[in-house]
């Protein structure tokens, strides 16, 4: 049996890439919920009938509520594609990423463009829909990538030895 | 001319005694009363506190084991040193039972006066010096308890003086230490290293359980085992 790999190897596994797109998903939602919150605070202060409706025991959104609802949901997808595109291809990494020391590159030791960037969101979609299969096959291939990463020609690698909270 | 008419000046009083007029006010002694009160406290808390650290560290000293061996180049200065040194830890033994001894010898000595002198100072004639002395020796012992209880006082408020005035100057020192900027800066990178410790605990292991979890779902679907990742991944500098 092969000893396990450390930092030192190169391309990030699933557990660190999984781990820091758990924690991506909760800053979004964290941000989702903090903006929907203001949202419905600002409607009651207007009173824009936010208030739930009760009939036989059953709750029942008012109209306005289902469109703040809806509008939650659209917010928390535009706010990933946002986030992510602005972080992949700014910054190289996300808040997530950064944290568990890995950073999204092109194979090819480039980096990544918005085209490609947004290639790989849609990636994301692909590989989920698929019952996360896409997300699982970083498990058996070669070089760790997903099906998101096979489409967008991208690699995701550690960085750990270049990364510090202590450098400006 | 000058040191001439400057002998006419008559010289300047001094002013000595009750006439003088640089008489402390109440003010004047309620600080110095103060002060005092510090002083004792601190005297008296720190005493306490040196006490209670001596004993723990004499404990700590006791668990080990002592041993005392002769070493053969010691000189007789070293042994004039060694005998100093005991006699002088021994002084207290000694003065003690010494004032025991003298404690005893003063109570036989007083009962002898007292048999011998008694008859003579109960008699009549020395009626009149007996009675000034025992009103003397009452108001001696109620000028004592006046002062036993002002000093039971002070001494508690000495105390609590002292514990306020440290306490609040720690606060006020780490209030000035925490606006210093080099101090501040020193504790934002011992925080920002340990922050940095941890991120490479949780990046190694989480590097660890990539290569587990790898291990483990290819065992589970019977796949050969990796033998090693590509060598050739884009370096991060690189790719910047």
């Amino acid at each position: 049996m092969p000893p396990p790999e450390t930092v030192s190897t190169q391309y990030a596994g699933f557990i660190s890439r999984s781990t820091a797109f758990v924690i991506d998903l909760l800053l979004i939602t964290l941000v989702t919920f903090l903006a929907t919150t203001v949202i419905s605070v600002i409607a009651q202060f207007f009173d824009l009938g936010l208030t739930q409706i009760t009939l036989d025991d059953q709750t029942t959104l008012t109209p306005l509520q289902a469109l703040v609802t809806l509008a939650a949901g659209l917010l928390q997808m535009f706010l990933g594609l946002v986030y992510f595109l602005f972080f992949w291809v700014l910054v190289g990494f996300t808040p997530g990423m950064g944290l568990l020391g890995i950073r999204v590159i092109r194979c090819d030791q480039q980096r990544l463009g918005l085209g490609r960037a947004i290639v790989r969101y849609i990636g994301y979609w692909v590989a989920l829909i698929f019952l996360g299969l896409g997300f699982i096959w970083i498990l058996f291939d070669q070089r760790r990538q997903g099906w998101h990463d096979k489409l967008a020609g991208t690699c995701v690698i550690y960085f750990d030895e270049e990364f510090s909270l202590l450098r400006k | 001319m000058n040191n001439r008419n400057a002998s006419k000046v008559p010289p300047k009083r001094i002013l000595i005694g009750k006439h003088h007029p640089a008489r402390p006010d109440k003010e004047r002694v309620e600080a110095l009363q103060t002060v005092l009160r510090l002083l004792v406290g601190g005297v008296l808390e720190g005493t306490d506190e040196l006490n209670r650290r001596l004993k723990a560290a004499q404990a700590e000293l006791k668990t080990e084991a002592v041993t005392t061996t002769l070493d053969p180049d010691e000189t007789e200065l070293d042994r004039l040193r060694y005998a100093l040194v005991g006699a002088l830890i021994q002084t207290p033994e000694l003065v003690q039972q010494g004032l025991a001894t003298a404690n005893n010898v003063s109570t036989k000595a007083t009962g002898f006066v007292s048999k011998v002198a008694k008859p003579i100072a109960s008699s009549r004639l020395m009626g009149p010096a007996r009675r000034r002395y025992e009103r003397f020796v009452v108001r001696g012992e109620a000028r004592l308890e006046r002062l036993l209880d002002l000093g039971r006082a002070e001494e508690r408020s000495g105390r609590a003086l002292v514990r306020r005035t440290t306490a609040n100057g720690i606060d006020e020192l780490l209030d000035y230490l925490a606006q210093k900027p080099e101090i501040r800066a020193l504790v934002q990178q011992q925080s920002l290293g340990i922050a940095d410790e941890m991120m490479g605990e949780i990046r190694d292991r989480s590097a660890t359980a990539d290569a587990l979890a790898e291990r483990i779902a290819r065992a589970i679907l019977r796949r050969p085992q990796r033998e090693a990742l590509p060598e050739e991944a884009a370096s991060p500098a690189e790719a910047r």
